[in-house]
C-alpha cells in the first residue's frame, strides 16, 4: 500500500532521510517517533506527496513518486488523511460545514454530502454538536471534527501529525481511542509523536527516525529513556 | 452543484475576509481611478488639441476703401480657395461688438467713432497644419491689395507642431507606468487579501481538490473585485467631471466606450490578479 525505496530528502543542506525503505500495509498502526527536526513531518508529508524524495521513491497506492503527474497528486490526497496539532478547521464554519467542506471541494454530490457527513460526524460523536461553531468547541472536539473530515473521504491511511499535540491527557486518550478504533476497521495510521505516556499505554509498532535513519521496533519495544 | 458551490464560494470570500476585501476594493477603485483620471485629461488635452487645429482661424483686415459689394465678392473668391474652408465678413460693427465683450466697452466709447476695419474669418481645411504653408497662403493673401494684414495665434500653432510628438510619448510613457504602478498595487493587494486565507487553500489542497477548483472562488472573488472597483472608480470620475464642468472648466462628457474600457479593465486586473495569486501560493 505505501511503499518506501531508498528514499533520501534534504532540505537546505541538511539530510533529513538517508536511503530510507519502508513498507506499510492495509491495517497498519504505526507511531512516528524521534527528536525536533528528525524528519517525522517530511516522512509524512512524502506520504501525501506534499514533498518528493530528492532520490529514491515511494509508491502509495497506485501512483509512484518518480512518475506521478501535478494533477494527479489531489486524486492521491483524497485517499490519504491528514490531521495536524493545529487542528487547520475553518473558523467561520459550523462542525458541518467544515466536514462538507472536504467532499464539496471535490465535487461530491450533495446527496453524497447528506449521507457522508451525518455518517463521520456520528463515528466521532459530534454529530449532536452539528451546527456549533469551532471556537465553542473544546480542543479534543476540534481534533474529532479533523478526524471526521477525514473520515468523510474513506481513506486507505491517517496521518496525524502530533494530533494530541494541544490536548490535556483525558482529550488525548479519547483521541488515541478513535484513531484505533479507525484502525480496527480497516484504515491504517501512523502518527508522529512526542507523548511517550501514549505510547506506553496504547503500544503499537513504532518508527524510530534517528540521524536520517528508520528503525521499527514492535509494540512495547521502545525504549524511552 | 460544482458550478453553485464555486459561486457561492467566491461571493461569500466577501463576506469571510471583509477587511482584506474591502481593502483590496478601496485599493483596486483608486487605482482605476488614477488611470481614468489619466486617461480623461489625455483625452481632454486631445480633444482641444483638435479642436485647435481643425479650425485655424486667420484673420485677415481689409482695406478701408472697399465698398460692401467689393468686400462680399473678395469673401467669394477666398471662401472658393482650395486651402480655405469658410470665410465670414466680420462687419466694422460686430468687431467692436467682439471687443467689447473680450476689453469692456469702455474703450471705444471714449473714442468718437469705430477704428476697427472690416475683416474676414477664415477658416482653414482640416490637415492644414503645416506653419510653412499656412505663411504661404497668408503671402498670397496680402498680395492682394483689398487685404491690409492677415492675423493669427501663429506662437500656439507652432508649440502645437513642436511638441505634439513629444506630448503623445510622454504621455504614452507615463500612461504605461500610470497603469504598471496600479496593476501592481491591485495584484499586491489581491495577493494579500488571498494570503489571509492561506487555511482555506491549505485544507483544500489537503483534502485533494485539484488546482483549478482551488483557483476558482478566488478567480470569482477577483473578478467582482474588479468590477466593484471599477464601478466606484467610475462614479469617482463622473463626480469629478461634474465638479470640473460645474466649475465652467472645459472638460468633456467620460465618453461611453470609456466607461466599458475602464470596467473591462477592472475586472480583467482582478481575475489575472488572483489567478497569479493563487497559482503563485499554489507553487509553494
Amino acid at each position: 500500500m505505501i511503499e518506501f525505496y531508498n528514499v533520501s530528502v534534504n532540505l537546505g543542506r541538511r539530510q533529513v532521510l538517508n536511503s530510507i525503505s519502508l513498507e506499510i500495509k492495509k491495517g497498519d498502526f504505526y507511531y512516528l517517533i524521534g527528536k525536533t527536526g528528525a524528519g517525522k513531518t517530511t516522512l509524512l508529508r512524502l506520504i501525501y506527496m506534499d514533498l518528493m524524495p530528492d532520490s529514491g521513491n515511494l509508491v502509495v497506492d497506485r501512483f509512484n513518486s518518480a512518475r506521478i503527474r501535478r494533477h494527479q497528486i489531489p486524486l492521491l490526497r483524497r485517499k490519504v488523511g491528514v490531521i495536524f496539532q493545529d487542528f487547520k478547521l475553518l473558523p467561520d464554519r459550523t462542525v458541518f460545514e467544515n466536514v462538507a467542506f472536504a467532499l464539496q471541494v471535490i465535487g461530491a454530490r450533495s446527496y453524497d454530502i447528506k449521507n457522508k457527513v451525518p455518517a463521520a460526524l456520528t463515528r466521532v460523536g459530534l454529530y449532536h454538536k452539528r451546527y456549533r461553531m469551532p471556537h465553542h468547541l473544546s480542543g479534543g472536539e476540534q481534533q474529532r471534527v479533523a478526524i471526521a473530515r477525514t473520515l468523510v473521504s474513506e481513506p486507505f491511511i491517517l496521518l496525524a501529525d502530533e494530533p494530541t499535540g494541544n490536548l490535556d491527557p483525558d482529550a488525548a486518550g479519547d483521541i488515541m481511542g478513535l484513531l484505533e478504533n479507525i484502525n480496527r476497521s480497516g484504515t491504517a495510521v501512523m502518527m508522529a509523536t512526542h507523548n511517550y505516556d501514549i505510547i506506553r499505554q496504547k503500544p503499537h509498532r513504532t518508527i524510530i527516525l534517528d540521524r536520517g535513519k528508520v528503525r521499527i521496533v514492535g509494540p512495547g519495544e521502545v525504549s524511552l529513556g | 452543484m460544482q458550478l453553485f458551490f464555486l459561486i457561492k464560494e467566491g461571493l461569500a470570500g466577501f463576506k469571510r475576509a471583509r477587511l482584506a476585501t474591502g481593502i483590496s476594493v478601496l485599493t483596486m477603485s483608486l487605482a482605476l481611478t488614477l488611470v481614468g483620471l489619466f486617461v480623461l485629461f489625455i483625452l481632454n488635452v486631445f480633444q482641444s488639441y483638435q479642436s485647435q487645429f481643425q479650425s485655424i482661424h486667420l484673420r485677415a483686415y481689409l482695406s478701408g476703401t472697399l465698398s460692401e459689394e467689393q468686400q462680399q465678392s473678395l469673401q467669394r473668391e477666398i471662401a472658393a480657395l482650395a486651402e480655405v474652408q469658410s470665410a465670414t465678413i466680420i462687419t466694422p460693427a460686430a468687431a467692436a461688438e467682439e471687443f467689447s465683450k473680450d476689453f469692456g466697452p469702455e474703450l471705444l466709447e471714449i473714442l468718437d467713432e469705430n477704428p476697427l476695419p472690416a475683416s474676414l474669418d477664415i477658416i482653414l481645411k482640416e490637415g492644414m497644419t503645416d506653419l510653412g504653408a499656412i505663411n504661404q497662403f497668408i503671402d498670397q493673401l496680402t498680395a492682394r491689395e483689398a487685404i491690409d494684414e492677415v492675423s493669427f495665434q501663429e506662437t500656439l500653432v507652432r508649440l502645437m507642431n513642436r511638441y505634439f510628438f513629444v506630448g503623445i510619448l510622454i504621455a504614452g510613457t507615463v500612461g504605461i507606468l500610470v497603469f504598471a504602478i496600479a496593476a501592481m498595487l491591485i495584484y499586491n493587494t489581491i495577493r494579500l487579501t488571498i494570503h489571509s486565507r492561506q487555511t482555506v487553500i491549505d485544507i483544500m489542497r489537503l483534502v485533494g481538490a485539484t488546482h483549478r477548483f482551488i483557483k476558482a472562488p478566488f478567480i470569482i472573488e477577483g473578478i467582482l473585485q474588479g468590477l466593484l472597483g471599477s464601478l466606484i472608480a467610475l462614479s469617482l470620475l463622473w463626480l469629478l467631471v461634474r465638479g470640473a464642468s460645474l466649475l465652467l472648466l472645459p472638460v468633456v462628457p467620460i465618453p461611453l466606450y470609456f466607461m466599458g474600457g475602464l470596467v473591462l479593465t477592472g475586472i480583467g486586473l482582478g481575475l489575472i490578479g488572483s489567478y497569479m495569486s493563487v497559482g503563485n501560493y499554489l507553487r509553494l
